[in-house]
C-alpha cells in the first residue's frame, strides 16, 4: 500500500525575509502527524524556554493534518499554536474554514514563522511557491477589507486568507487569527503573536488535490454521513440550529454560565437560543470544506450586522449574553461581528467583559479608568459592544485595560478572583458544577480551560445500548454516573476521551463530527479513516498514544516554562453552592477536586506536582525532552 | 397496553419539581401519556420535557435494561417497567 510520506514545512524567517523548504521523515511524520501535535514538537525543538511572547524570538506554527484536503465532513482544520501572550503556557486553537484545504492544497503540512518583520507583511503560498510581500496598505484595515484587497491584489477570488485583524495588531493578549472573515484560531491570542511578528497575513491557493490511499473505505465513510447525521438527533440538531441550538438546554438545567458565573440561569434565554435565531435572524447555513452539516450560522440586521461576518455560535451567545446579563440576541450578533472583523477571541473578550461588569458593579473600576463606561452593568448590551471595539482599538483607558484579559485586568484592579479562568484563559460557557468532569479538564488542560478538550459528563450517564455510549464503550467499560458526580470512574472517562479529542487536534479533524461519543463517527471509524488516507496500518491503540503524546509535548512545554500543580488550580467561584436556579445548591467539592487531580496525575503518568515522569516520556518516543524536564 | 407503575430516574433539574425526588413512578401507554400522567402529581414537569408537541432535543428517554431510546411522545411503553430521563447538553 502506497504511504503519504514526509511532512512538508516551510520555515520562515520574518527578520531577515528568508523561506525554506523542511522536511519531516515520514517515521517521524507518524508520531507528530499534524495540527498542534506537529507545531508543538517544532517549537520545542526550535525554540529556547523562556522567550516573550510577544517578542520576535517567540515562533508561531500553522498546521493542518495529513488528511485535510480530501473530501469527508469535519476534515478542513488548521491549528495554530505558539507561547501564548494570554497565559505564558503553550498556546493552542483550532479553525475550520476552506482556509486548512487550501494551505494543504498549496502542498505544505505547516507553516513555522519566526522573527518579526521590518514592516506589515504578508505571506503568499501558491503550490508550494511561496513570497513576501508588503502588507503595509492592509495595517488598520478590518478583516472583510483585507480579504477583498489580497484577493483582488493577486487576482484570484479563491485565495483563501487568514490574517490577525487590528486586535492582533495592537498586541490583544486574546486577539485571533481570523479566515473567511468569520472562522477563528480564537483561544489563547495566537493572533496577537502573528501581529507582533508585523505578519499580517497568510494567503494560500493550491490546486493539488489528493486522493486518498483506500479509495474504497473512504468512499464508504464518507457516504454514510447523511445516515449518521439522521441516526443522531444531536448532529440532526447542530445541522439545524448549530451549537447555540442548546442553549436552551443549558438553561434548564442550571449550565448557562450567567451574570459572570453567580449563577447557572438566566431570565429569558429563549431570546438567545439557535431556535430563536433560526426563526428571526438567520439568513443562511455556511459550512466547512467538505463538510455535511452545515452547522456555521448567516445571520443579518440590516444598518447593524453584515452576513459577511457570519454569525455567533453557543459560546459567542453565552459569553456576550449570558454572562453579561443580556438576552438581546442582535447586540449579540453585533458583538460577534465586531471580533471576526477585528480580531478577537469571542470567549475571552465576552467573559472579560462580564468580567468588568461585575468589578464595576462592586466599585472596584477607578474613575479615570472607566471614564464613558460609568453605567457599564450587567444587562448593558449598549455598553458591551461598545465596549468589544475599544477592546480592539484600544480607543479608551478601561478598553486598553480589558485587552490585557480578565485576570491581568483582575489583578490590576485588586480582583483577581473575579477572573473566572485557568492559567488566565477564560472559562467557555459549560459549568464544571453541573457537568463535573469539566472541573477537572479545564484544570489539567495544557492550554488552559477548554470545553473541546474531552468529552462532557452526559456521554457517561447515558445507559448502555444507545449510539452515544456503544461509541464510548469503543475507548472502555465505564460505569454509568450522573453529570453531578466525580469518581475514579469519571477521572478514567475524562482522561480516555481526552487522548481522542487531542487525537482530533492532531489530525485536524472536527470534534463535533469525529469525537468519542455523540458526534457522526466513533473512535474506530477514526481508525479507517487515518488508514486509508495515509497507509499507516495503524491501531486504535496506536492513534490514542498520538494523542497522549500531544498532551505530554504540550505539558512539555508547561513544564519548561516553571508551570506545576499550582497553575491547574481552579478559581474559588466554582467552590460555592450556586445560589438560585435549577442548578442551586451544586458546587465543586475542593477536597474530591484534588483527588481527582492525584487520579488524574496518576492515570497520566506524571508526577503529584503535575509534570510527566520519565518513563511516561520515554514510552510516547519522548526521551529527548527527558533532559528538559530536569532544567 | 401498560397499566403497570413504571419506575422513572429523574434528573436533577427536575427534582425540585418531584419534592427531591431522584425516582417517581408513573403510568401511561404511551410516552406522552406518562409525561401527561406525572404532570398531575408534579405540575410544571411537562413544560421542561414537551415543546410545540415533541420531546425537546436535550431530552433524552431511555427504558432500562439496555433496551433503546424513546424517541416519540407517541413511543408505547409496553413491556417497560423502567425508564431513565437524561437532559443532556454535551459539548460545542
Amino acid at each position: 500500500m502506497n504511504h503519504i510520506g514526509p511532512a512538508v514545512y516551510l520555515d520562515i524567517d520574518l527578520t531577515i525575509g528568508t523561506i525554506q523548504h523542511r522536511e519531516l521523515p515520514e517515521e517521524l511524520f507518524r508520531m507528530y502527524p499534524g495540527g498542534s501535535s506537529l507545531a508543538t514538537y517544532l517549537l520545542l525543538r526550535e525554540m529556547p524556554a523562556g522567550v516573550e511572547s510577544l517578542s520576535p524570538d517567540n515562533i508561531l506554527v500553522l498546521a493542518v493534518g495529513p488528511a485535510t484536503t480530501l473530501p469527508i465532513s469535519g476534515i478542513s482544520r488548521v491549528s495554530a499554536a505558539a507561547k501564548s501572550p494570554l497565559t505564558g503556557a503553550i498556546g493552542d486553537s483550532q479553525a475550520g474554514g476552506y482556509f486548512p484545504t487550501q494551505m494543504a492544497r498549496a502542498g505544505v503540512h505547516a507553516l513555522m514563522f519566526r522573527g518579526r518583520a521590518p514592516e506589515p507583511t504578508y505571506l503568499w503560498l501558491k503550490d508550494g511557491v511561496a513570497e513576501l510581500r508588503s502588507a503595509t496598505h492592509l495595517w488598520g484595515k478590518a478583516t472583510g477589507e483585507v480579504d477583498d484587497l489580497i484577493k483582488e491584489e493577486l487576482g484570484d477570488s479563491k485565495i483563501e486568507i487568514a490574517q490577525c485583524g487590528i486586535a492582533g495588531e495592537r498586541g490583544v493578549r486574546y486577539a485571533a487569527i481570523i479566515n473567511m472573515s468569520q472562522r477563528a484560531n480564537g483561544r489563547t491570542g495566537m493572533g496577537a503573536v502573528m501581529g507582533s511578528k508585523n505578519l499580517k497575513a497568510v494567503a494560500v491557493r493550491g490546486s493539488s488535490g489528493k486522493k486518498p490511499v483506500d479509495a474504497e473505505t473512504w468512499k464508504r465513510l464518507a457516504g454514510s454521513i447523511k445516515q449518521r447525521i439522521k441516526d443522531s438527533p444531536d448532529m440532526e440538531g447542530l445541522s439545524e440550529f448549530g451549537t447555540d441550538g442548546m442553549l436552551g438546554g443549558q438553561n434548564d438545567v442550571g449550565g448557562l454560565p450567567t451574570r459572570n458565573w453567580a449563577t447557572g440561569h438566566i431570565e429569558g434565554a429563549e431570546a438567545l437560543t439557535g431556535q430563536t435565531m433560526t426563526n428571526t435572524i438567520l439568513i443562511g447555513h455556511e459550512t466547512c470544506f467538505g463538510c455535511a452539516v452545515h452547522c456555521k450560522r448567516v445571520v443579518e440586521v440590516p444598518g447593524r450586522v453584515d452576513p459577511r461576518y457570519g454569525g455567533p455560535e453557543y459560546e459567542t451567545c453565552s459569553t456576550f449574553g449570558s454572562y453579561c446579563g443580556i438576552t438581546d440576541l442582535v447586540a449579540v450578533s453585533e458583538a460577534s461581528q465586531f471580533c471576526n472583523m477585528y480580531g478577537l477571541d469571542t470567549i475571552s473578550c465576552g467573559a472579560t467583559i462580564a468580567f468588568a461588569m461585575e468589578a464595576n458593579e462592586r466599585g472596584l473600576i477607578p474613575a479615570d479608568l472607566r471614564v464613558g463606561y460609568e453605567d457599564l452593568r450587567f444587562g448593558n448590551a449598549e455598553a458591551m459592544v461598545r465596549l468589544v471595539k475599544d477592546i480592539a482599538f484600544g480607543s479608551t483607558p478601561l478598553g486598553r485595560l480589558l485587552g490585557e484579559g480578565s485576570l491581568r485586568a483582575g489583578t490590576a484592579l485588586g480582583c483577581p478572583e473575579l477572573s473566572i479562568s485557568v492559567k488566565g484563559l477564560e472559562f467557555p460557557a459549560h459549568m464544571p458544577q453541573v457537568k463535573r468532569s469539566l472541573a477537572l479538564i479545564y484544570a489539567v488542560n495544557p492550554f488552559g480551560a477548554d470545553h473541546q478538550s474531552s468529552e462532557h459528563d452526559p456521554a457517561v450517564e447515558t445507559p448502555p445500548g444507545n449510539l452515544m455510549r456503544d461509541n464510548l464503550e469503543q475507548l472502555g467499560a465505564y460505569q454509568t454516573e450522573e453529570c453531578t458526580v466525580m469518581s475514579v470512574n469519571k477521572v478514567q472517562f475524562t482522561y480516555t476521551t481526552q487522548l481522542i479529542f487531542s487525537l482530533c487536534d492532531t489530525l485536524c479533524l472536527c470534534d463535533m463530527v469525529w469525537g468519542p461519543s455523540w458526534e457522526a463517527y466513533g473512535p474506530n471509524d477514526l481508525v479507517d479513516m487515518v488508514k486509508a488516507s495515509t497507509g499507516w496500518d495503524v491501531t486504535l491503540g496506536e492513534l490514542m498514544q498520538i494523542g497522549e503524546r500531544r498532551i505530554n509535548l504540550m505539558k512539555m512545554f508547561n513544564v519548561r516554562e516553571g508551570f506545576t500543580r499550582k497553575d491547574d488550580q481552579l478559581p474559588e467561584r466554582l467552590f460555592t453552592p450556586l445560589p438560585s436556579g435549577p442548578s442551586k445548591g451544586l458546587a465543586v467539592d475542593r477536597e474530591e477536586q484534588e483527588k481527582a487531580l492525584d487520579v488524574y496525575y496518576a492515570i497520566a503518568g506524571w508526577d503529584q506536582n503535575g509534570r510527566p515522569t520519565r518513563w511516561k516520556l520515554e514510552s510516547l518516543g519522548l526521551g529527548w525532552l527527558v533532559e528538559e524536564k530536569s532544567k | 397496553m401498560n397499566h403497570e407503575m413504571i419506575n422513572i430516574k429523574i434528573p436533577y433539574p427536575l427534582r425540585p419539581l418531584c419534592g427531591g425526588r431522584t425516582h417517581v413512578e408513573g403510568t401511561g401507554e404511551t410516552l406522552g401519556d406518562l409525561i401527561m400522567d406525572l404532570s398531575l402529581r408534579y405540575p410544571g414537569i411537562d413544560e421542561m420535557l414537551i415543546e410545540s408537541g415533541e420531546l425537546k432535543g436535550y431530552i433524552h428517554v431511555f427504558a432500562g435494561g439496555g433496551s433503546g431510546q424513546l424517541r416519540s411522545l407517541s413511543d408505547s411503553l409496553n413491556g417497560i417497567s423502567e425508564l431513565i430521563i437524561m437532559m443532556a447538553v454535551a459539548g460545542g
